[in-house]
């Protein structure tokens, strides 16, 4: 049988392999690009230090390469394994991003990901800056596929469900590509990812900095990353401002949960700061809100509205009651093609056809709903509350915590000073983690936000899930827990590791801790300004 | 005219027989040869626990079978690709 546990760990088990996966993608993002400013350096000045930067943190970007690749391939079987009518109903469009992200830009990445490491005697100082940027170009290009597909969930435009092969069938690629929602969320992702590079990078540079060592080599990492993340942070604020415009037009539900907004407010409403979400009672049991914020992030305007959750409710009461014809209507087309009354009431609430298989989870025969089964489909049409309004809290202050100390580390390298500010240094190297925090929960907020669909207003969660056992479940659960946990801490060990060596890992023998001392300084040794 | 020295002494010919066996140039470098093991088990443990878990369980839907979960969710449909013997 189906079960709500069946669905709860496909859902889980998707959850903990993506939330993994994308510990590795973001440093990747952002280090690529790091590496193309660096070696740039090199190329212009010919200075040895930038090559040697280039090599140093391209180690590390190496490392968490070799782990992180081949963790989406399990995100992708499980769409087969765990999802197989959800791949059947949209796989015509969603596969299709995800074969151009293998094809284009995985093959691009891998390619000259090879020729970075092994390419240093084999081709010229240009033709090896050229690999490094289409290495960054590729990884990106991924990233944008990806967005492309995980915008569609969200937003699923270009695209008609066909009663004939039960399937959505595309009917617009570009509106696919260049849907709003999949832009706005690709460069709010690749720009998180910039700035986890960014502070990846200052955070390591500012313990070199902390143990006197290196000085060097870590002021000038230091320097470009404060302001490749200053610009990081300020660009990851202003998109991701885009991407709430762009949930609060394709995804009211999501909009009014995140923002715990009960009932709907006079134009413009007010962004809670702080509040005690409660669901049995709908509504906030304390809060603090900053007058006329959200209407103007949301809305753009001093005169719309957003709807509150009640009025998003019975919206979808309405849409749910004219599901239910198009689930009637379907079932009578699927057994008489030609029956043409069904077809255009069919025609007529197709729009609605998802709402109406929302009852599914309840009934087997929609037109016997009773106004109470309507009212638990209602309910689920709103993601929780709390979860959502904690995790979109959490990530937003981190980003402009984030600003700030971009902001401060790229004041105090432009007056040459940052090495006397200890403080500054210690932020750097403590808010490491950070930023992968930050993203974790802005995927939280995205997919969390996103049930009870997997296709958002097209196809419930319940009925996109293979029918499978709670033991192949709890299995393959288990054996991916197993597998990534030592993965990660392969990982973890190794980037301390080789973070603890620095550059003297390359063995040039100019760095901390080498015979031949050529360029090392001694601890202690005084900051200069370069 | 030598002699093998110990009588495994032909082996260790063939071993270094094997290792003189040209390599693609990629893997002569450590890095490389460490990166293309990781991928390698990686995918190898990701295989086995897809097949051990879900290998002649995975449905192949088609149009008549959703139709068929979208009637009834909660009726447990039949795979229709033919179960592997590793099912079985």
């Amino acid at each position: 049988m189906l079960t709500e546990e069946l669905v709860d760990l496909s859902r889980l088990q998707f959850a903990v392999t993506a939330l993994y996966h994308f510990l590795f993608v973001p440093l990747t993002l952002g280090l690529a690009f790091i590496l193309v400013i660096m070696e740039l350096t090199y190329v212009i000045t010919d200075r040895p230090i930038y090559k040697d930067m280039v090599r140093f943190w391209g180690k590390l970007f190496g490392i968490n390469f070799a782990l992180g690749v081949t963790t989406g391939i399990t995100m992708e079987f499980q769409f087969g394994t765990n999802w197989a009518y959800y791949s059947h109903y949209v796989g015509d469009i969603f596969g299709a991003p995800l074969a151009i992200e293998g094809l284009m830009a995985f093959f691009l990445e891998s390619t000259f990901i090879g020729l970075f490491f092994f390419g240093w005697d084999r081709l010229n100082k240009w033709q090896h800056f050229m690999v490094t940027v289409l290495m960054a170009v590729g990884s990106n290009l991924s990233a944008l596929w990806i967005l492309i597909a995980n915008g569609w969930m969200q937003d699923p435009v270009g695209a008609e469900f066909s009663f004939v092969t039960m399937r959505m069938e595309m009917t617009d690629f570009w509106s696919i590509v260049f849907n709003p929602t999949a832009q706005a969320k690709f460069v709010h992702t690749v720009s998180a990812g910039y700035v986890t590079a960014s502070l990846f990078v200052l955070g390591i540079s500012s313990w070199y900095l902390l143990k006197g060592r290196d000085l060097d080599f870590a002021r000038r990492s230091f320097r470009i990353a404060a302001g490749f993340g200053f610009a990081s942070a300020l660009s990851v604020i202003v998109l991701g401002d885009e991407s709430g415009y762009t949930v609060s037009e394709s995804q009211q539900a999501k909009m009014a949960a995140i923002e715990a907004m009960w009932e709907t407010e006079p134009a413009p409403a007010g962004f809670t700061l702080f509040a005690l979400p409660n669901e049995a009672a709908q509504r906030n049991d304390y809060e603090l809100k900053i007058p006329y914020v959200l209407g103007l992030i949301g809305t753009r305007s001093l005169s719309e509205t957003l709807p509150g959750i009640a009025e998003i409710k019975e919206r979808n009461r309405a849409r749910i009651e004219s599901g239910i014809q198009a689930v009637i209507a379907l079932e009578k087309l699927r057994k008489n093609r030609d029956d043409w009354e069904a077809r255009s009431i069919f025609d007529l609430h197709k729009a609605d056809l998802g709402f109406g298989l929302l009852l599914k989870k309840y009934v087997v025969d929609v037109s016997q709903a009773t106004p109470e089964v309507v009212q638990m489909a209602v309910d689920d049409t709103i993601p929780k509350v709390a979860p959502l309004f904690w995790s979109f809290r959490i990530m937003v202050a981190l980003g402009f915590l984030f600003l700030a100390l971009f902001t401060l580390a790229l004041f105090y390298s432009i007056k040459g000073t940052f090495i006397e500010k200890k403080w500054l240094l210690r932020w750097a190297l403590w808010f490491i983690p950070m930023p992968w925090i930050a993203a974790e929960l802005g995927w939280v907020v995205a997919e969390y936000g996103r049930q009870p669909w997997t296709i958002y207003g097209v196809l419930p969660t319940h009925i996109s899930v293979s029918n499978l056992t709670p033991a192949n479940l709890y299995g393959s659960l288990a054996g991916f827990v197993g597998f990534y946990t030592v993965l990660l801490l392969v990982e973890m060990y190794l980037m301390t590791k080789y973070a603890r060596q620095g550059p003297s890992s390359l063995g040039t023998g100019r760095y901390h801790g080498e015979k031949s001392g050529g360029g090392a300084l001694p601890a202690g040794a005084p900051a200069q300004k370069i | 005219m030598s002699h093998p020295v110990f009588p495994w002494h032909g082996a260790c010919e063939y071993q270094d027989m094997l290792l003189k066996t040209p390599l693609p140039d990629f893997l002569h470098h450590r890095l490389a040869r460490e990166i293309a093991l990781a991928i390698a088990i990686k995918l190898t443990v990701i295989a086995g626990i897809f097949y051990a878990f879900f290998d002649g369980r995975a449905l192949n839907p088609d149009a008549d079978s959703v139709a068929d979960r979208i009637a009834n969710p909660q009726q447990q449909s039949q795979p229709t690709a033919p179960r592997s013997a590793h099912a079985d």
